[in-house]
């Protein structure tokens, strides 16, 4: 093949990739927020009342938001809202923690914090209360852009669902 | 940053100009710019630099594939990396500017966090030139992606234009030598521009936020006045910045506005208002379908198009639409009906009743929505609910007024002729005169700024 014609050749390979490589940058770059999550707009309270809705809530009794300190070990602070269910008795397993952020590090706090509760009310739960036991190894927690969601109990699945649902 | 900020004054501007001044070869200094060109259009977030950049790398390889063999021999394949590219420019401009207004009636979109990167409208129009003019081979490619860079991304015009064709930029990239009096011609077009915006528009601005809400007659025609006004100001004080930016540089950047109120017809005050983008329009929309070079039904429609797109191009909602169709249609009245005949009309007529009609079509600009824009008109032919007049707006009008009629003497040539008259009487004291001037009214436009009573350009909105 004649000189020119390879380097001609070269030419148009090389800026046939530059083209198609700059084109994808740009229609990737732009389209990257749209498929990252978005904040909800819904409000607090319509999300804790969807997320609850038809539940049987007789087992979650509000509690006090300051109390999360103690179940939880996180700061109420965190959070821009906060709602925690739970009953006093301590062999019932059920509990609801409900909370709004606005930004990263509250939701993996957040995520810390329920895991780490998870893994102590099965050490406590595991000998002598196989029911409550059941009830946290299928705790559902469910972290999104701006809400996040904990919770134990026989209808967690679809308090759960409802909750994903109310964002 | 943008022209009037301090931190432009006193620090980007002089320590580039600085640097610039003292580098020793040309492409040294092209590289230099380009830096600085980033770094500025950085300032107001990194992530339309990325676009910029991507944007530069897209135009810079489809020029040179437009020219490789392959490609150029074979028509499909050129217009097939042509419309691409530019589909692509387009896309993003949609992307940006009208997705969300344009789909919100159809799809959730709300919660969309798209944010139009700064002079994204101003340099995608610049790019598409660049492929234009490669396309129809009025210019060779640009085989330096450093030049192709600094054609995209100098400071001087990127977040406001005026938007440059790359047939007329191209050879100063190369060559672009400052004598130094260009740099003084440069540094009183810079004050005056900066004059206009700070001394201006800025205080237009304040008598027409006042009166935006009024619904009284006088209210509505104060408020559309100050507007117009302020609007010239504003931009063309800008554009008078650009260029002076640029000639500091060695830079020519096309002049943006002419005197657009001394025009005595609709075509005139297009030729003479935003003229970079009513030129790009007509060289890459219009010239392309035909001009006027074809049935007089089908110019029509060329100018409609043209006008529609210009509209769009100012902004997504429905006001802007309609302010493009009304000046389509006035165009299309004026060219195909009146013809000669408007001509016959007496000089200062036309001129005065150009501008009203100018000022009636930037009702719509200024409205927030169509019906807002119903609002205003009703107000002005004394329809709306308050009526001819009310405390208000007399008040506004007596504190606005000695400013009012100083925009309208001084959008027309005022300016020069009192320069003019300064140069033949004073002489040789003329100069001292005119520097002593000149630093005065920089002084005050300064002060205007660092009191906070600066608003943001007008147009970067667009």
């Amino acid at each position: 093949m004649p000189k020119n014609k390879n380097k001609s050749s070269t030419s148009f390979i090389v800026y046939l990739t530059g083209f198609i490589a700059s084109a994808l940058f740009l229609i990737a770059f732009i389209s990257v927020p749209l498929l990252q999550e978005k904040p909800s707009t819904a409000s607090f309270s319509s999300v804790y009342t969807k997320t609850i809705k038809n539940a049987d809530m007789e087992n979650y009794p509000e509690k006090n938001k300051l109390q999360i300190e103690e179940y939880f070990q996180i700061s109420p602070d965190l959070f821009e809202e906060v709602q925690f269910d739970r009953t006093d008795d301590a062999l019932n397993a059920n509990e609801l923690l409900l909370v709004k952020f606005d930004n990263d590090a509250a939701a993996l706090k957040f995520e810390e914090a329920v895991n780490s509760r998870i893994d102590a009310q099965k050490n406590t739960y595991e000998s002598y209360a196989p029911e409550a036991y059941d009830l946290v190894k299928d705790a559902q927690v469910r972290i999104h852009k701006n809400y996040a969601l904990y919770v134990v109990g026989s209808e967690a699945k679809k308090i759960a669902d409802q909750f994903e649902e109310a964002l | 940053m943008t022209f009037t900020s301090l931190s432009f004054l006193f620090v980007f501007l002089p320590v580039t100009w600085l640097i610039n001044r003292f580098l020793p070869s040309l492409k040294i200094r092209n590289i230099f710019l380009i830096l600085a060109s980033w770094l500025f259009y950085a300032w107001s977030g990194p992530s339309g630099l990325v676009i910029l950049t991507l944007m530069t790398f897209l135009i810079y390889f489809s020029g040179l594939l437009l020219n490789t063999e392959k490609v150029e021999e074979n028509l499909a394949r050129r217009r097939a990396v042509f419309w691409i590219s530019v589909g692509l420019l387009v896309y993003l401009l949609f992307f940006y500017k009208y997705l969300k207004v344009w789909l919100s009636p159809f799809i959730n979109v709300a919660s969309l966090d798209i944010v139009a990167p700064v002079g994204l409208s101003f340099y995608t129009f610049s790019a598409i030139s660049y492929l234009a003019d490669v396309y129809m081979r009025k210019s060779p490619p640009c085989k330096s992606f450093l030049d192709m860079a600094l054609f995209v991304s100098f400071f001087g015009k990127v977040t406001m234009g005026p938007i440059v064709e790359y047939h007329s930029f191209s050879s100063q990239l190369s060559n672009r030598p400052v004598t130094r009096n260009q740099m003084y011609e440069a540094s009183a077009l810079f004050i005056r521009g900066f004059a206009k915006k700070a001394l201006i528009a800025d205080q237009l601005a304040n008598c027409f936020s006042q009166l935006n809400a009024n619904s009284t007659a006088l209210g509505a025609w104060v408020c559309m006045l100050a507007y117009v006004f302020q609007l010239y100001f504003d931009f063309s004080g800008y554009s008078d910045m650009a260029i002076a930016v640029g000639r500091f540089f060695g830079f020519e950047l096309p002049v943006n506005f002419d005197h657009p109120f001394r025009a005595d017809s609709v075509k005139d005050i297009w030729n003479r208002w935003h003229i970079s983008l009513s030129h790009w329009f007509r060289d890459y929309i219009y010239f392309p379908l035909g001009g006027s070079r074809c049935s007089k039904l089908k110019a029509a429609r060329n100018l409609m198009i043209v006008w529609i797109l210009t509209g769009i191009w100012h902004g997504a909602s429905l006001n802007f639409l309609a302010w493009g169709l009304y000046f389509g249609i006035l165009l299309c009245i004026e060219k195909f009906v009146l013809k000669d005949r408007w001509n016959k009309v007496n000089h200062m007529a036309r001129v005065l009743i150009i501008f009203m009609i100018f000022c009636f079509g930037f009702v719509f600009f200024y409205s927030t929505s169509l019906s807002n824009s119903f609002f205003h008109y009703k107000a002005l032919f004394g329809m709306g609910e308050g009526g001819m007049m009310d405390a208000r707006a007399l008040f506004v009008l007596r504190e606005y007024f000695l400013l009012l009629v100083t925009a309208a003497i001084f959008s027309g040539n005022m300016r020069q002729t009192l320069q003019n008259q300064l140069i033949v009487r004073c002489k040789r004291a003329a100069p001292l005169i005119l520097v002593v001037l000149y630093l005065l009214i920089g002084v005050l436009a300064l002060a205007m700024v660092i009191g906070s009573t600066s608003q943001a350009f007008l147009y970067a909105a667009f």
